[in-house]
């Protein structure tokens, strides 16, 4: 019993990327990181940071785009075997041109995100029994609401006309997700696969669709009062090309994998976390785009 | 054992789905000399580091006088493109105008270019002697001295066609000089006469560029070599053009300066070889 308690304090999920990939330079996936799992629902505050460089070849138009989001995010349990994730973020986020140190910022709403996972299976929930290993399966999906600004201006100096830099994709997408979760005693491993299909927006353009996947491990221990939970996996993105009115750019998509390390800790009903990705391997944009490292931390209440 | 079988294989199928990763290796195809593909050529029209978006008053010039931009057009021609083994492909009688108020008119292509490394790009502002004393039945596309509406790029009374023009608005102009503080700079004169007229002064101009990555044409690559277009050379070229001073410029004796400006507003930016 007092393992089942502890496993849901702290079993952890992965999912992938969300709300910033459609404006993080069309790659800026962002997964969930380790969350606190189990019955429990909860509402908390996600900071995440990330930046690119790009237009690497240009001599005049090379420039770093910097995304910070805040995020409002919750889960909550209203049949027992079915959650519901919502993802709120708001960014503020600007670009600088590398030659001129000219910046154009970016503020407003993102695109809010809707999920809903069924337990498939849960050894947890299924049964008290004692086991050595436990499994837990959640399977559903959700939408990416167009509730960010999409604005493709090429006349306009105070807009940066690039689809990448945008407050959201201005379509609405439909996302699928599968989640594993395993634990032996103190160890524990998460793998996630996320599907993402893309519709094209009012403007007529539409992002490629994306295909993220993560896994990684955990280990649980306490500092006092607290339970500590380091972590290190792998994240992987891909992404299609997208494509305006019809035209493919070839120059769009790509993959960029990541290694991930961060430490979670929980107090009663709080939970803090933080994350570091580094990119390792990538091939974005036909090159013409480089993620740099990134950060994620977060807040959390669970009820 | 059922369930534990799907575990395991929904373990590795996810495990598997990190391994996979789309790399696609790139290697320069080998040079077929047989074969040929396009080149285009992007003029993007710039202020300094700023875009260039027409009937805004967002620039400064060196001499501290604001303006606003309200046409650009130019006359490209002559284009040569040199190979890193030093021999050029010239693509002679292709005449094209770039216009700033018409985004298809900014990206040329050439077709039938050979298989190679191209190193360099060559071209002419304007229009050259020879082609500007045909008979007007050979000037025909953007050359139809009919073909420009309102937005004259001839001059009927004087020396052929304006090679180059921008013209816009600044408040450092006198309403004395304009008295809606307008400019107008027209360039003009290839250096002939019209209709046994003295000649002109020659304000053709060429203009050779390296490409900072060389454009690589095989039977599948077809590159886009992306000019950078600085408007503000107009002004703040070898010549510093005031526009409280210099605001009418309609004589090509008077356009050399101009030029001699402008020859310098060009730089490739970068090349895409993408895979077709």
């Amino acid at each position: 019993m007092k393992k089942y308690i502890i496993w849901c304090l702290i079993m952890t999920l992965t999912v992938p990327a969300l709300a910033c990939d459609l404006c993080g330079c069309s790659n800026g996936g962002s997964f969930f990181g380790i969350l606190p799992q189990g019955h429990r629902g909860f509402v908390g505050l996600r900071y995440r940071y990330n930046s690119y460089h790009s237009h690497l070849g240009s001599q005049n138009l090379s420039s770093r785009e910097q995304f910070r989001t805040a995020e409002i995010w919750g889960r909550f349990y209203p049949i027992k075997r079915v959650q519901v994730m919502a993802f709120v973020p708001y960014q503020f986020s600007q670009q600088t041109m590398l030659k001129s140190g000219l910046t154009t910022p970016l503020q407003g709403l993102s695109d809010i995100t809707v999920l809903a996972h069924y337990n498939v299976l849960n050894t947890f929930m299924d049964t008290e029994t004692d086991r050595t290993i436990n499994h837990n399966l959640l399977a559903g999906g959700g939408v990416k609401l167009a509730t960010g600004r999409f604005q493709y201006n090429e006349n306009s100096l105070t807009d940066v006309a690039n689809p990448n830099f945008q407050l959201g994709t201005g379509s609405t997408d439909w996302i699928s997700n599968l989640i594993y979760t395993a634990r032996y005693k103190n160890w524990g491993l998460n793998a996630d696969v996320s599907y993402r299909i893309t519709t094209k927006n009012p403007d007529g353009y539409r992002f490629g669709n994306r295909l993220n996947s993560s896994a990684s491990v955990f280990y649980l221990t306490s500092l006092g009062s607290r339970s500590v939970m380091p972590n290190a996996g792998l994240f992987v993105e891909q992404a299609g090309h997208d494509s305006r009115q019809g035209e493919v750019n070839k120059q769009t998509g790509g993959y960029a994998t990541y290694l991930n390390v961060g430490t979670e800790v929980y107090l009663n009903k709080l939970s803090v976390g933080v994350s570091y990705r580094k990119p390792v391997m990538q091939h974005l944009s036909d090159g013409e785009l480089r993620a740099n490292a990134q950060l994620t931390t977060h807040i959390t209440v669970l009820f | 054992m059922r369930l534990a079988y799907s575990y395991s294989c929904l373990v590795s199928t996810l495990v598997a789905s990190l391994l996979f990763i789309s790399c696609s290796k790139e290697t320069d195809d080998a040079i077929d000399p047989n074969a040929t593909n396009s080149v285009a050529i992007e003029f993007e029209n710039r202020v300094g580091d700023q875009k260039l978006v027409l009937g805004t008053p967002a620039y400064k010039n060196a001499a501290g006088e604001p303006f606003a931009l309200t046409k650009l057009n130019y006359f490209i021609s002559n284009i040569a493109l040199r190979k890193e083994d030093g021999t050029v492909q010239q693509f002679p009688n292709q005449y094209f105008l770039i216009r700033q108020t018409d985004s298809q008119s900014q990206l040329i292509t050439l077709k039938d270019v050979p298989s190679g490394n191209y190193s360099d790009i060559t071209f002419t502002i304007g229009v050259d002697s020879v082609k500007s004393l045909s008979p007007v039945a050979e000037r025909v596309g953007v050359l139809d001295i009919t073909s420009y509406g309102d937005d004259g790029m001839y001059w009927n009374w004087n020396s052929g066609y304006i090679f180059f023009k921008i013209e816009g608005t600044s408040t450092a102009i006198p309403t004395t000089a304009n008295a809606n503080q307008q400019f107008g700079i027209h360039v003009g004169g290839y250096g002939g006469g019209w209709n046994g007229s003295p000649k002109t002064v020659n304000n053709l101009r060429t203009v050779t560029l390296s490409m900072p990555t060389k454009a690589t044409v095989r039977s599948n690559i077809a590159p886009t070599v992306h000019l950078l277009v600085d408007a503000l050379k107009v002004f703040d070229g070898p010549n510093k053009i005031s526009l409280a001073k210099t605001n009418s410029v309609h004589m090509p004796a008077a356009a050399t300066p101009v030029a001699d400006n402008y020859k310098t507003m060009f730089q490739v930016d970068h090349v895409h070889n993408d895979k077709q």
